[in-house]
């Protein structure tokens, strides 16, 4: 994902020159709190990862065994490059990883694991239940996302990364979390914990 | 060894613990360590397992970065013991979590990247688990557990084995005890009966017999044993009955032996007593008592001393028998005899004999023997001595006796007188008189012949002359001999002496005639000899040994061998056996050896001399000297075959016809020619036939005149062979005559001459040929010195030449030929090489017989004889002065060549010039062009029109040229004008600048043209490197043109005087045919290198040129005249250069490695340095 490199700035088609503008307005957030956030979301994009080795989707989920397992993110990209250097070239359970950029809550469907920015959650509370179905797991950062039905919440515990697992949603997903991962949770919800 | 002396039973027992023990020992050894074996397999299979669960169980914690959860997932290794720490590594190496069982730090070592397991030094295990996630290592897994339960586990294995064995042990022992009693227990009753046989020596026991085994076998055997042994002692006790019995009879025996020993020693007639040592008389005969007449009492008492009293009282001489006894007592091993005379007249021989039993002496046997009977019979014995004396008396001979010192003369029979003519009372009483009377010269040695018959000789025989008291000498032969007693002493001298004159007489008369003939045998001329009938020498006479040098004593028996010559030797043992066998005479020829080692021939001949048998008794031989005669005959021999050899080798031959029977003698070599067969002899007719006509008249008439008349005839004649050759031959002979004058025989030589007629031959038409020859052949002797080599020869040709005829020239020298023009050096040379021997060849002037000369080529040989000697010298001579005119004719021609080669040079130099102008009138062209397009196109026309433009507004100019539009362009027009013409202007002079530069080029290459076609011949003193620079200037347009790089190398820069013009030509043409080459050979890099240098002697120009090259074959023809490679080429240019290189005394050399690899033409120059070179 980057620009043409045409000398005239401004040539290209009116796509790119969109996500060019994107581009210019993340590079111009404050570079302070961006580096705080760069080591948060590096630890993040790596749990992200790690998920999908402790996440077992439905066979029916995967046209064939060759198929990658897709990262989809909706909402604004907070990992800059780091999900993608993550993942490339690793494997989990034997498949490629892939990352893709959602437009919409309702592309997510079609891929595996969604992570849902800070800021949408309240967009995604009519779409949870329809990822549910379609057997994608949910994560977030929205402390309220686990009471909205989604499944992984990394939360911040003495400053470091941790996660909550909502196993009853997952479990409504027909994922099955290994043990290994919910012993690492920090809260695992049984049963659908309670709207804030 | 305490152990060799344990009992059996001891020692089987102490077999069976010690290998029991080892065996539980190795057995409970080997388990264990098999157990620490298995037992550290099994630890690292635990470990492994545990370190692998444990490492799946972190690898969400350490994905995930939770070390808590990680530390939780260690702590669960507690409930192994064993595990004394544990840590997770991530994957940057960092420990991510740690557990430790104990307080005491424990340092963690980085992980070495894989699966790893390994014990400590300390027995501790430490495990390296990688953890994986999807395939990925994501962090190690490290386990340490501890020895504890290695070491314990190796403690109580050891406490088990160490009871295992006691108790095992503690059974052996008493199995062992129990059981070796089956196989002791027979051992040691056996062992109880055996001691019970030695001690009792019971031989009837028996040891109880038990099982078939190795110990039942032994008691069999020591059962058998013990049969053996009862057998053979009643077997001894049988034989101990026997002996017994053996031991009776012996007793009995032994009886027997004694009586008949008893009865032998009456038997005998002498008295015979034995007494011991220990004077005891042992035993005696009774004929010993008798003797004695013995008491019997003194016998029976047996003591000796008793009894030797009682002999002792009997004999005459009691003590000395006494003393003798004792004696004989001392020394009882001795033998002795002795004789003892007793009182009453008899007399008894006693012998004494050792008594010995074995070898030792026990005691004497003494033999008593009454001999008084044999000593009557000796007394009549000498009665009859009495009468030998009285015969003794009686005979011729002298019989004597004397003392054993010959002082004292007890008998001398009458014999004495007769011979010595004297009294035999004198010499009793003067002993020593005969010695007076032997012949003085006789004396001493026939006293000293005495004096050895006293000392030791036993018989002596001396002959000697005594001179009788009338003065008659007589001849005498004393034999002497010395008589002895029974003792051994010398108690007389007895002899016999002999008048032995008539036979010396006899003698001395033998000896006289041996005598003379051995002088006359020394007198001989010849070697005398004698020999056995065996050929052993016994004679040689003494010129015998002055020839061979040999003495007497070597030469006898075989020793006469030695001289013969080693070849004639098998031939003299051959002929000597011959004569021998054949009882013939010996007749031999061989050689000798003298003193001094040469060899002469002999003649030796021996005539033998017979018994009346006819047996032979002797050789007589002489030898005589015949080597003259010898030396004689073989030199005649020898020339004979130098005759038969020079017959051979001149083809001579000898023959003889005796007149009366016509009968004809032919020589081996006749014989040879005609190839008749040796020895035979042909007839007449036959002879004859063989010479064809009209040869055969003229022998038979030439035969017949000489037979006539003795007129001697030498003739030549064709002789036809028997093998069908025909043959020149030469005939000649003479007559002999009888003593009457008549002719007995024809006999002369007869000679093939062929091969003389063959040369001959050759000879005549070698001779024509030289006289028809067409060119003067002249031959002289080998005369150099003053007045020189006179001529022998000429043929027609040479006068033909010269005009001076053959009488005219024979004796004359060469120099007639001579005259004042003829080259003195050509005929000192000539002299020169004849000298030498080696031929010459030269011309000069030389002067007909009419005064006219002529230019005379000439060459001579040597001509040598077989020795190679030089006997003459040869001459051929032309007369060449035609060909000398036709020379000269061809020189002037090549000269005028020469000329016209070097105009085609100055040709050469026009072209060049030529071009050179042509170039610069290029130049000149296209200046006079550029000007001439600048006049053409001037702007200089337009101020024609400005000027027509005032005139047409003449009136009005002031308002043309304000109000007027074209009127106000016209300033500014005019300014524009005046720039272009000005620059117009400027440009023409530069050209026309051009051009005055390359007319003044113009004028200088003709004025240098100018220089250079003066007429040459002129010697200058010109500077090298400047005349290069001007031939390089006369080529530089046509250099520059083809674009040629000219490079100086002036090493030297000398002046020389020379032909200016002539060496400016040779440079011209190496620079011109350099940059000819170099066009050929392609568009760049052209280049011509010019190098001077100079060194005492030489200057060297040498241009370098990298063109075509030269192919090697065109080197050797490049200077020929007319050889050319280029098609334009006429052929000169070199030619005349080379021409001009030889008349300035120099020369031009090419280099060149081939086709285009360039070329080097050096120009060589003598020189002479005037001083330093610049």
């Amino acid at each position: 994902m980057h620009a043409s490199p045409s000398i005239l700035p401004f040539a290209g088609r009116p796509r790119a020159w969109f996500v060019w503008l994107a581009l210019a307005a993340a590079v111009a957030l404050p570079t302070l709190a961006r580096a705080q956030n760069a080591k948060e979301y590096q630890v993040k994009a790596a749990f992200l990862y790690n998920f999908t080795k402790f996440v077992e989707w439905a066979p029916e989920r995967f046209a064939d065994r060759a198929r990658p397992i897709v990262i989809g993110l909706v909402g604004p990209n907070p990992f800059g490059n780091e999900l993608t250097k993550i993942v490339a070239g690793r494997k989990a359970n034997g498949r490629d990883i892939v990352v893709k950029q959602l437009a919409s809550a309702a592309e997510a469907g079609a891929v595996h694991v969604v992570f849902v920015g800070a800021g949408e959650d309240a967009a995604m509370r009519s779409a949870l239940a329809a990822l549910r179905a379609a057997g994608v797991l949910t994560v977030s950062e929205s402390p309220h996302f686990k009471a909205i039905g989604g499944m992984i919440t990394f939360v911040r515990e003495s400053d470091k990364v941790r996660f909550e697992i909502n196993q009853h949603a997952s479990e409504q997903a027909g994922l099955k979390i290994s043990a290994q991962l919910l012993k690492l949770a920090t809260v695992v919800h049984r049963k659908s914990p309670a709207s804030p | 060894m305490i152990f060799t002396d344990l009992s059996i039973r001891r020692k089987l027992i102490v077999l069976c613990l010690l290998t029991s023990g080892v065996v539980l020992l190795l057995a409970s050894g080997g388990f264990v360590v098999y157990d620490q074996f298995a037992y550290r397999r099994q630890m690292i299979r635990d470990l492994s397992i545990t370190a692998e669960m444990t490492g799946y169980n972190s690898a969400s914690a350490l994905a995930f970065n939770d070390s808590v959860s990680a530390a939780r997932t260690l702590q669960g290794l507690a409930i192994h013991p064993n595990l004394s720490a544990a840590c997770i590594f991530g994957q940057d190496g960092a420990i991510f979590a740690r557990y430790q069982r104990d307080a005491d730090p424990v340092g963690f070592e980085s992980p070495p990247g894989g699966f790893v397991a390994r014990f400590d030094d300390d027995g501790d295990l430490d495990i390296f688990q990688p953890i994986l996630s999807d395939g990925e290592i994501i962090g190690t897994l490290f386990l340490r557990s501890d020895f504890r339960g290695l070491h314990g586990r190796l403690w109580r294995f050891s406490l088990i084995a160490g009871v295992v064995l006691l108790i095992s042990l503690l059974l052996a022992y008493c199995l062992a005890a129990r059981l070796q009693g089956v196989i002791s227990g027979p051992i040691l009753e056996l062992a109880a009966v055996a001691t019970r046989v030695a001690t009792e020596k019971a031989y009837g026991l028996r040891a109880v017999e038990r099982g078939n085994d190795e110990v039942g076998r032994l008691i069999d055997g020591f059962n058998g044993m013990l049969d053996q042994i009862q057998l053979h002692d009643a077997e001894l006790e049988g034989s101990r009955h026997e002996l017994e019995h053996r031991v009776a009879e012996r007793t009995k025996e032994l009886a027997r032996s004694i009586s008949l020993l008893n009865a032998t020693l009456e038997s005998t007639s002498d008295g015979i007593v034995v007494v011991d040592l220990a004077n005891r008389v042992t035993s005696h005969n009774s004929k010993f008592s008798a003797l004695w007449q013995f008491p019997p009492a003194v016998l029976e008492r047996g003591d000796a001393r008793e009894a030797r009293a009682h002999t002792a009282g009997q004999v005459r001489d009691s003590p000395r028998f006494l003393r003798r006894v004792s004696e004989l007592q001392a020394t009882p091993e001795i033998e002795a005899f002795d004789v003892v005379e007793l009182k009453d007249g008899r007399t008894f021989e006693r012998y004494v004999f050792p008594q010995r039993m074995g070898a030792e002496v026990v005691g004497v046997v003494i033999h008593w023997r009454d001999v008084t009977a044999r000593q009557r019979a000796e007394e009549t014995l000498r009665e009859s001595e009495e009468k030998f004396r009285l015969l003794a008396d009686n005979i011729t001979d002298a019989f004597w006796i004397r003392s054993a010192d010959m002082k004292a003369v007890h008998y001398i029979s009458a014999g004495f007188e007769a011979i010595w003519g004297r009294s035999r009372e004198n010499l009793f009483s003067q002993p020593h008189e005969w010695v007076d009377a032997i012949f003085p010269a006789d004396r001493e040695r026939v006293t000293a012949a005495f004096a050895t018959l006293v000392e030791n000789q036993p018989a002596i025989s001396v002959e000697y002359r005594i001179v009788r008291p009338d003065d008659t000498i007589r001849w005498v032969q004393s034999r002497g001999f010395q008589v002895r007693d029974a003792t051994g002493h010398v108690v007389r001298l007895t002899g016999v002496v002999t008048d032995i004159t008539p036979r010396k007489e006899a003698e001395v008369a033998l000896l006289e005639r041996e005598t003379e003939l051995r002088v006359m045998a020394e007198a001989m001329p010849q070697m005398v000899w004698k020999c056995r009938a065996d050929g052993w020498n016994v004679y040689f006479n003494q010129r015998w040994v002055d020839y061979t040098g040999l003495t007497q004593d070597e030469s006898r028996g075989a020793g006469w061998f030695k001289p013969f010559h080693p070849e004639d030797q098998p031939r003299a043992a051959t002929a000597w056996k011959n004569a021998v066998e054949n009882n013939a005479e010996y007749n031999l020829e061989c050689r000798l050896r003298d003193r001094h080692g040469g060899y002469r021939w002999f003649l030796i001949r021996a005539v033998p001399q017979r018994n009346d048998a006819g047996a032979i008794l002797w050789w007589f031989g002489t030898c005589t000297d015949i080597d003259e005669q010898k030396q004689t005959a073989e030199v005649l021999a020898q020339k004979n075959a130098l005759i038969r050899i020079a017959g051979r080798v001149t083809q001579t031959g000898g023959w003889a016809v005796e007149t009366d029977t016509q009968e004809i003698f032919w020589s081996d070599e006749v014989c040879d020619l005609i190839g008749y067969p040796h020895g035979k002899t042909p007839r007449m007719a036959d002879a004859m036939a063989l010479y064809p006509e009209p040869w055969r008249a003229k022998i038979v008439e030439a035969l017949g005149v000489c037979a006539q008349d003795g007129t001697p005839f030498d003739l030549e004649a064709e002789i036809d062979t028997l093998s069908g050759r025909r043959l020149w031959v030469r005939v000649c002979g003479e007559a002999e005559r009888r003593a009457d004058g008549s002719v007995k025989r024809l006999q002369g030589a007869f000679q093939d001459i062929s091969a003389r007629k063959q040369a001959e031959e050759s000879l005549q038409l070698l001779s024509s040929a030289v006289e028809q020859a067409r060119e003067s052949i002249t031959i002289t002797d080998a005369q150099l010195d003053v007045p020189g080599p006179r001529i022998v020869f000429v043929n027609p040709a040479y006068t033909a030449m010269t005009g001076f005829s053959r009488e005219e020239t024979l004796g004359q020298t060469p120099r007639l030929l001579q005259g004042p023009r003829t080259d003195r050096a050509v005929l000192d040379r000539l002299r020169q090489n004849l000298t030498r021997g080696e031929e010459f060849e030269g011309e000069a002037i030389n002067y007909r017989k009419d005064g006219t000369a002529f230019t005379l080529e000439w060459q001579i040989a040597p001509i040598r004889n077989a020795g190679g000697v030089i006997t003459h010298f040869v001459s051929l001579q032309r007369d060449i002065t035609e060909r000398k005119q036709a020379e000269a004719e061809l020189a002037s021609t090549h000269q005028q060549l020469i000329k016209a080669s070097r105009q085609a040079g100055m040709a050469e130099v026009a072209t060049g010039v030529l071009h050179n102008i042509g170039n610069v009138l290029n130049s000149v062209n296209v200046s006079a062009t550029l000007v001439m397009d600048h006049v053409r196109q001037t702007k200089a026309a337009n101020i024609a029109k400005l000027s027509a433009l005032f005139n047409q507004h003449k009136a009005t100019i002031g308002d043309f040229l304000v109000k007027d539009p074209r009127g106000q362009m016209i300033p500014t027009y005019l300014a524009n004008l005046a720039e272009e013409l000005a620059a117009e202007h400027q440009t023409m002079l530069t050209e026309l600048d051009h051009l005055r530069k390359n007319i003044d080029h113009i004028k200088d290459i003709v004025a240098r043209q100018q220089t250079y076609a003066r007429t040459s011949g002129v010697l200058e003193t010109v500077s090298v490197p400047d005349l290069i620079e001007d031939a390089l200037r006369m080529n530089a347009g046509s250099l520059a043109g083809h674009d040629v790089q000219i490079m100086r190398d002036y090493q030297a820069r000398p002046v020389l005087t020379t032909d200016k013009h002539k060496l400016m030509q040779i440079i011209i043409n190496f620079v011109r045919n350099a940059k000819t080459a170099c066009n050929e050979s392609g568009p760049t890099g052209k280049r011509i290198v010019i190098r001077t240098t100079a060194d005492e002697h030489f200057v060297t120009i040498a241009v370098v040129d990298n063109g075509v090259g030269i192919p090697a074959e065109n080197l050797v023809r490049i200077f020929a005249h007319g050889f050319t490679t280029r098609k334009t080429g006429h052929g000169f240019g070199l030619h005349s250069a080379a021409l001009a290189a030889k008349e300035l005394g120099g020369s031009i050399t090419v280099l060149s490695d081939g086709p285009d690899t360039g070329a080097t033409f050096i120009l060589e120059l003598p020189f002479q340095p005037e001083g330093p070179s610049q």
